[in-house]
């Protein structure tokens, strides 16, 4: 049991880090590289920069942040810039106040809060993002597969999941995310995972598509969490209980099972390519190919403020002065047995100087 | 046929079934086209590079991962029964035991050494 903060919100968001590690998120054993390899050289600067970004205009700043989407927000934005400030404090003598840092979680929480239907932090274990008109709108239009043709949809979300691993790495994985789950006016349950910027800037990879979105309509009720991180919970086998499935592919609707074998295959191949062209990558490439993909996940946020979201030249220099000296440090780590919960309340907690 | 069963490896159920084949344990993803339709994919950890061979795979069981590792989130999409965090499954099996997977309770048996 985590030690508890007198301040709800970050008690709240604490307890949703926790609850996220129990249901099985993993911080060890990732492809290509694991936590740390990559981040320590940069993780400071971007937090930073971020950071500044609150302290000097609030409302700018809120109003940037509803250009990204809840998973980056809740998993990919709170914990790493609170760690990156009580690094650039504990090593850089960078001033900041702990109010401060709890204000920056206040201020992003009610970001969440314009996002999202259900509790912001995925307390609740739901993430609802759609009204109910739109469920029933998305119940009502789609082409609806029954479940003789599961098997060949399930592959395309195989698929297009590792392929996402493939191009934004295990580790930020941004591009995919679930939803839901809705209850239908008819006592379905619809569940909604979307792959999102397939076509990533950052390979040049000349993918046709932007966004595909899979929708599942389960008898009603199934048992299903969807956490802070987003992963996806069910004890029970859901997907016996799956009814109809359905496809989009950049707001058209797939009418073809035929068209979603296509799919499977175009992206598997696309997949199989890029693995070879990672694993080509020297460590000194794939950190700053790490770099890229996490300013590239907040792209839209720099170009609210009208910025360039490229790598600053301080982490080019950075990689060449520092060699390999954390990749291999932290190599050792993200191979070996998971740290406690405790650890990680302890280290993303803005209420400490704690940085590991 | 009665085959006596031994119970050698244990892990957590990731993907829930109950299956009987044969070891196939993958070193490196590189090794995926050495997987035969129907075998077992057993291998320290899974990641994006392993599926040509989990889209072949009877069952899957790994060293390592949770619940929401690859090898889990992709075997429950596929409705293949997955086993996780064994510890030592790449070291206790060979290539070409007869198991039976028990992915209902985590759980590993060996029916036949290859």
């Amino acid at each position: 049991m985590f030690k508890k903060s007198q301040n709800k919100i970050i008690n709240d968001y604490l307890q949703a880090i926790v609850q996220s590690l129990n249901n099985g998120g993993s911080t060890v054993h990732f492809w290509p590289f694991g936590p740390g390899q990559v981040d320590s050289y940069f993780i400071d600067v971007f937090s930073i920069n971020i950071f500044e970004k609150f302290k000097n205009d609030r409302q700018k700043f809120k109003e940037a942040l509803l250009t990204l989407n809840p998973k980056v927000l809740r998993w990919f934005l709170i914990p790493f810039v609170i760690l990156g400030i009580k690094l650039a404090r504990n090593f850089e003598g960078y001033q900041v106040e702990k109010d401060e840092l709890v204000g920056f979680v206040q201020a992003v929480k009610e970001v969440l809060e314009q996002m999202v239907r259900s509790e912001s932090f995925c307390l609740d274990r739901k993430n609802l993002l759609l009204d109910q008109e739109q469920v029933e709108e998305i119940v009502q239009r789609q082409a609806w597969w029954g479940p003789e043709n599961k098997k060949v949809v399930s592959f395309l979300s195989v698929d297009l999941e590792s392929y996402i691993w493939s191009i934004d790495f295990d580790l930020f994985a941004y591009g995919v995310f679930w939803h839901g789950p809705y209850i239908t006016s008819t006592k379905k349950c619809l569940l909604i995972k979307e792959f999102v910027d397939l076509n990533s800037e950052i390979w040049n990879l000349n993918i046709p598509y932007s966004k595909i979105k899979i929708f599942y309509l389960f008898q009603n009720p199934i048992e299903v969490e969807i956490d802070f991180m987003n992963h996806i919970i069910y004890k029970d086998d859901i997907w016996n209980q799956l009814e109809r499935v359905a496809v989009e592919v950049d707001g058209q609707i797939i009418k073809e099972i035929t068209k979603v074998e296509e799919l499977s295959l175009f992206f598997s191949e696309k997949r199989e390519k890029q693995v070879k062209l990672v694993e080509s990558l020297s460590p000194q490439e794939l950190i700053r190919k790490g770099a890229v993909v996490n300013y590239y996940m907040f792209r839209q946020f720099f170009e609210y403020y009208q910025e360039s979201w490229e790598v600053p030249a301080e982490v080019d220099h950075r990689i060449k002065e520092w060699g390999l000296k954390y990749w291999e440090e932290f190599k050792q780590q993200a191979s070996s047995k998971q740290p406690s919960e405790n650890f990680f309340v302890k280290l993303y907690s803005p209420e400490n100087s704690y940085s590991g | 046929m009665s085959q006596q069963k031994k119970i050698i490896i244990s892990g957590r159920p990731a993907s829930s079934g109950k299956v009987v084949g044969r070891v196939r344990i993958l070193v490196s993803f590189k090794d995926c086209s050495s997987l035969f339709d129907q075998e077992i994919l057993v291998t320290e950890m899974t990641s994006a590079n392993f599926m040509p061979a989990i889209k072949k795979a009877a069952a899957i069981v790994t060293d390592y991962g949770g619940a929401t590792c690859h090898a889990a989130i992709i075997s429950r999409e596929l409705g293949i029964p997955c086993i996780v965090g064994t510890k030592s499954a790449t070291k206790d099996l060979k290539t070409g035991d007869l198991i039976e997977v028990d992915a209902n309770q985590g759980l590993v048996s060996i029916i036949k050494k290859g």
